[in-house]
């Protein structure tokens, strides 16, 4: 029991210190890493991600540490995950993005994986001129190019 | 300052590309959870997006964890009719018909299939034919043989190369080619014999730049290609034509595992 009770100290890119316990910082895969090689210092540097990002990924492994611990009644407490997954995800594209790269560097799984499907739902019965604004991405084909490629997948573009 | 960090690879210049945004790796990870459907647009989205889509490595990804389907045909006079259906996730004892395909002629003996693509041969048994059941598109396999019927095909997955590879069949003294789906080029290999070692040996029809002989272990499911240097073919000299092209040479046999002999003639 004393392991839950130690406390960790996240360091973001700006330098701000983030307090957690174990628990939670062993949710980031990296961390739980660097703990099982031996590294016991109370503080590790997140170099890589900024303190709002780095607050929302230790918000979303704090709450997954609770509901994991919580007893009985699991199905309620399951329900209560999934809906806070989803407010969770609800943000600007941009920061789901830097939440994406930043579960993706520190190895949070969970994060990651919804993420990518939030990405993934939003872009599902997108056409490609809306794919193209939401991530900023200019078309680089010709017109010419352009349209044979649309052609050739014209069945995808039926409903 | 922009709410992304910058440290996070979210370069600083004109967000011009898909890469920009987020790694390869990544975008693939996304890209995986859609259906085939939004990939064929995601195609005409940029160049970028579409080498990603088309390439090998993200077959592999996409492959993995896929929800399978079901697939049926049921045969109407001359014609196949194929159904797709998808079993429900709520429950899972119940499926339902998620698409129907066009009649097509898929001969009840001669069909393989893997991963929603159908590969038949014709009714004349004089072509392979491979359909995807998710673009709906059909191609047909350039034939070794042209005229002799496929005795039989073999559709897989090169899970290393990350290609579809169909295994074919043809004419009275078997001829065997491999044909790699997807980038255009098809290798042709007569099948002549099985070596000491239990490999089928397989080398191609004729002669180009490179000549190369393949070993295929079937207990180990191997497969390793044998660069074979040194085959001369000699220069044709045509008059009509503007360059003197090397003469294509045809294989007509193959002998493997030969050893010298001291018997003196």
């Amino acid at each position: 029991m004393s392991e839950s009770n130690k406390k960790i100290s996240l360091i973001s890119s700006e330098g701000e210190a983030f307090e957690v316990s174990e628990a939670v910082a062993r949710e980031f895969e990296i961390v739980a890493h660097m703990l099982e090689d031996g590294c016991s210092g109370s503080s590790i540097p997140i170099t890589t991600v900024d303190s709002n990002i780095l607050g929302k990924v230790i918000e979303y492994c704090t709450k997954h540490v609770e509901v994991g611990n919580v007893e009985g009644n699991s199905e309620k407490a399951e329900k209560d995950l999934e809906e806070f997954d989803k407010r969770f995800i609800a943000v600007e594209m941009n920061t789901l993005f830097s939440l994406i790269l930043a579960a993706n560097y520190l190895n949070v799984k969970g994060l990651l994986n919804i993420g990518c499907q939030k990405v993934a739902d939003t872009i599902k019965d997108m056409k490609p001129e809306e794919v193209r604004s939401i991530f900023n991405i200019e078309n680089d084909y010709t017109p010419a190019e352009e349209e044979v490629v649309r052609k050739e997948n014209e069945w995808a573009f039926q409903p | 300052m922009e709410p992304t960090p910058p440290s996070l690879g979210v370069r600083k210049r004109r967000k011009k590309t898909i890469s920009d945004l987020l790694p390869i790796d990544l975008v693939m990870q996304i890209f995986k959870r859609l259906p085939v459907k939004t990939l064929a647009r995601l195609i005409c989205v940029s160049k970028l997006c579409a080498s990603i889509i088309r390439s090998r490595d993200f077959m592999k990804v996409f492959l993995t964890n896929r929800h399978g389907r079901l697939f049926f045909t049921f045969k109407r006079y001359k014609d196949s009719i194929l159904f797709t259906a998808s079993l429900q996730t709520l429950n899972p004892c119940e499926a339902s018909v998620a698409m129907t395909h066009p009649a097509f002629d898929v001969d009840a003996k001669n069909c393989s299939y893997l991963h929603g693509l159908i590969c038949y041969a014709s009714a004349c048994a004089s072509r392979v034919l491979v359909y995807n059941s998710s673009t709906r598109k059909l191609t047909t396999l350039p034939i070794f043989q042209p005229g002799t019927p496929v005795r039989n095909h073999f559709l897989g997955y090169d899970g290393i190369g990350g290609v579809y590879k169909v295994l074919c069949r043809t004419g009275p003294n078997p001829v065997f080619q491999i044909m790699t789906l997807g980038d255009g080029t098809y290798w042709f290999h007569r099948f002549v014999d099985v070596n000491d070692a239990g490999e089928f040996v397989l080398a191609p029809s004729s002669v180009r730049i490179r000549h190369y002989v393949l070993f295929y272990d079937p207990k180990r499911n191997s497969m390793r290609k044998v660069a074979v240097n040194g085959i001369k073919v000699p220069i044709r000299y045509d008059s009509n034509r503007r360059f003197n092209r090397p003469d294509s040479c045809s294989l007509l046999h193959l002998f493997s595992s030969q050893v010298e002999s001291p018997m003196f003639l």
